[in-house]
């Protein structure tokens, strides 16, 4: 059975909303959704919510509060949690619903106000276990950096590469009214920013956002019934790496923690699924978590749209900078690196993607996009989340 | 609301084939002896031996913990590896245990996987105190501040059916301590697969169907006493299988806030005399958590076919405060029975 996204919504991330409480702002996301979708809670069957820790809004399940600004009362609900995979795979679940043959219209609408939650590297330091890894002490950020330093050993590649990230997603999120970081930047000034976790420095580094978002799904049966025409989703997956970062390093490592050898599987799920057998060749738009700039380079190369070590390169020749010649644009919201609401960043990039191929993205629109991709990544590099969407069912 | 609509049931009288191939559970008072992860590692391997399955036979994991109950900030990152996640798609679904089976069989139904092995925990030994994780999912401005929990909650749903003749030992008016689940650590596994795949290997059950909703979360905002989060979870049932009729449930596990709360879903289901209720025992025996209540009866369901002359058996979950959301998923020991 084939899913399509009907409707996305976003309102623009931002550090803090002090005019709304959690669960106005859930509300906000779902009645921009809806009203993309063109469509009423009266015609949604079933609610997915994405929300990622419960200690990041400070109640636990905390899905159950805000049931009631979602309109989801009386109807079928549940709450995905894959760390910051949480917003895809959520809309994956939301995929599952439709499949399954029971539902037809699934909303998946959901918050997350990062910056508000006191210390959130204090929070995502706890994910880790309490007698080991934790007391390294390892939050996301020097969990990462450890994974860049392996890159670079890996491929000789240095800051220069990572700061070309940040200035091309800054560039993009520019044309972005929804990004959090619009302000354009310099490779310069990545590299004089200061250092959170070699060779993580500020500018490298996505901001704590607060934003809500959603999507609307439906059946290809109910959109050929009310003649509409949604980005279709063609191929999906997900996989699982090893939560111990001792088991990602040295001669018994089960995966290299400077690769993103289990997202690359996950991408080659949905890529058969779709039908796609040369990234580089098939692909005009790709949404892809990255939170920091070393992690781009890598899920570039996971994606298939360089090999191993060669996204640099190409990142230095402007190939996925929109409007620099190449055959696929990265990230052209800005990503994750300008704009990450944890729980619904995920969603964003889906979101995003869909908006590419039904041709409304905005000032940064790809011109003539008809296939896209998103991916989202969570825990500690461990969740992973792919999709291929595309303009028509023939498309590929 | 309109109609929601299930195609391929409708279209296949006898159901969509949806087999449970085997479960494995771990129920204690208090383990002090293992980890989490590694009542997870044991449970798991236990369902999928007996579901005569290796690791390499899963294409994907659905697991269920509870954040704060665990105390870890994402609890499937230490649990993916123990139950089998590594190398396969692994989805937490947080909301509660018993939406996780739910999940697992819609997973199924999708045609996106061969098996699933679900996997649901608690073990709230070892969480530094479970009464304030319970506190934590009260919303910060008003419940909390009065000290809700799952057991206050409990006992104003409880109110609404009682009497001022009732009394209570203290442990929350109108609830006896016998009134309410018994609480333990708990780990759940079960084993799905498609009918039509099973490699000559015997269901425990068949899956016939699924119903789940959620209510307001304001417990001002229902009443408390009609358990309409439970009509409607049964309603999508019988709307979408109108030959799954209860009057053919021969045995129903209810995990209920409390036996009050089982005798309101026995008048509500309009039970048969004949239909027995939670033969694996009164809440008060089963000690569990109430993350996986719901799907701890869900397995009791599944066993109670092999374990009496039940032919078709229910199993009723409930989430939140008061039930603000319901479960119901019936199995059958027979994939025809429907």
């Amino acid at each position: 059975m084939n899913v399509g996204i009907l409707g996305f919504g976003q309102s623009k991330s931002v550090k803090t909303r002090m005019d709304v409480t959690f669960a106005e702002l859930v509300k906000e996301g779902a009645d921009l959704t809806l009203a993309d979708a063109g469509i009423t809670m009266d015609q949604v069957d079933a609610v997915v919510y994405p929300l990622a820790p419960d200690a990041l809004i400070g109640v636990g399940n905390g899905e159950r509060v805000v049931v009631d600004a979602l309109g989801a009362a009386g109807k079928p609900f549940m709450r995905v949690n894959n760390g910051g995979a949480t917003g895809m795979s959520a809309v994956l679940a939301a995929w599952t619903h439709i499949a399954s043959g029971m539902f037809d219209v699934v909303l998946v609408a959901g918050a997350d106000r990062v910056s508000e939650s006191g210390s959130a590297q204090s929070v995502l330091n706890k994910m880790w276990d309490v007698g080991y890894e934790r007391t390294v002490p390892l939050n996301t950020i020097t969990m990462l950096a450890l994974s860049a330093q392996r890159y670079m050993h890996l491929y000789d590649s240095d800051e220069v590469d990572m700061a070309r990230v940040t200035v091309k997603n800054r560039y993009h999120a520019s044309l972005n009214p929804n990004s959090h970081l619009r302000e354009l930047i310099t490779t310069d000034e990545v590299l004089n920013s200061r250092t959170l976790a070699w060779p993580i420095k500020l500018g490298d580094a996505c901001p704590a956002s607060t934003a809500a978002a959603g999507v609307v799904m439906v059946s290809e049966r109910y959109a050929k019934a009310h003649g509409l025409q949604p980005a279709w989703i063609r191929g999906i997956g997900q996989n699982t790496e090893t939560y111990w970062m001792g088991d990602r390093v040295g001669p018994k490592a089960l995966a290299d923690h400077g690769d993103a050898d289990a997202l690359g599987v996950a991408f080659q799920r949905a890529y058969a699924q779709a039908g796609i057998t040369d990234p580089r060749t098939q692909i005009d738009a790709a949404e892809i978590y990255a939170p920091f700039s070393s992690v781009e380079l890598h899920v570039i190369e996971a994606a298939g749209l360089a090999g191993k070590g060669e996204s640099p390169a190409a990142l230095a020749e402007n190939q996925f900078t929109l409007g620099g010649g190449g055959r696929t644009v990265v990230n052209p919201s800005g990503g994750v690196l300008t704009s990450n609401p944890i729980a619904v960043t995920g969603t964003i990039r889906v979101g995003e993607a869909a908006n590419q191929v039904r041709g409304i993205a905005g000032g940064h629109q790809v011109p003539g996009a008809r296939v896209a991709i998103a991916s989202a990544i969570g825990g500690d590099h461990q969740f992973y989340s792919t999709m291929v969407l595309s303009a028509d069912l023939e498309e590929l | 609301m309109r109609k929601q609509k299930n195609q391929r049931m409708n279209q296949d009288p006898s159901g969509p084939g949806i087999a449970i191939l085997a479960t494995a559970s771990t129920v204690l008072d208090r383990e002090l002896a293992r980890s989490l992860e590694e009542m997870i590692f044991e449970t798991s391997e236990a369902a999928l031996a007996a579901a005569g399955l290796a690791y390499d036979d899963l294409d994907s994991v659905v697991l269920s913990g509870q954040d704060e109950i665990d105390g870890r900030v994402i609890s499937c990152m230490t649990s993916a590896g123990p139950a089998g996640g590594v190398d396969r798609d692994t989805t937490m679904i947080a909301s509660s245990a018993d939406h996780a089976l739910i999940y697992g069989y819609l997973r199924m139904l999708a045609g996106q996987s061969r098996n699933v092995l679900v996997v649901g925990w608690a073990k709230p030994s070892e969480s530094v105190d479970p009464d304030r994780a319970e506190l934590m999912s009260a919303e910060p401005y008003l419940l909390r501040q009065i000290g809700m929990n799952d057991t206050l909650a409990a006992a104003l749903q409880a109110s609404r059916w009682a009497s001022d003749a009732d009394g209570s030992d203290g442990a929350a008016w109108p609830l006896n301590q016998d009134d309410l689940p018994a609480r333990g650590d708990s780990v759940y596994a079960i084993v799905l697969a498609f009918g039509d795949d099973l490699g000559g290997r015997t269901p425990k059950a068949w899956i016939l169907d699924a119903g789940w909703a959620t209510l307001t979360y304001e417990l001002g905002g229902r009443d408390l006493g009609e358990l309409e989060s439970l009509r409607l979870a049964v309603a999508q049932i019988e709307e979408r299988s109108p030959a799954t009729k209860r009057a053919g449930w021969n045995a129903v596990e209810i995990a209920a806030p409390s036996q009050p709360a089982v005798q309101a879903v026995i008048r509500q289901l309009g039970l048969q005399a004949s239909t027995k209720v939670n033969p694996s025992g009164a809440l008060h025996e089963l000690r569990t958590s109430p993350h996986v209540a719901g799907l701890a009866r869900m397995v009791a369901a599944i066993d109670d076919l092999e374990h009496g002359d039940a032919s078709v058996t229910a199993a009723v979950g409930f989430q939140g405060f008061a039930s603000q959301g319901a479960s119901v998923m019936v199995f059958s020991a027979e994939r025809s029975a429907a």
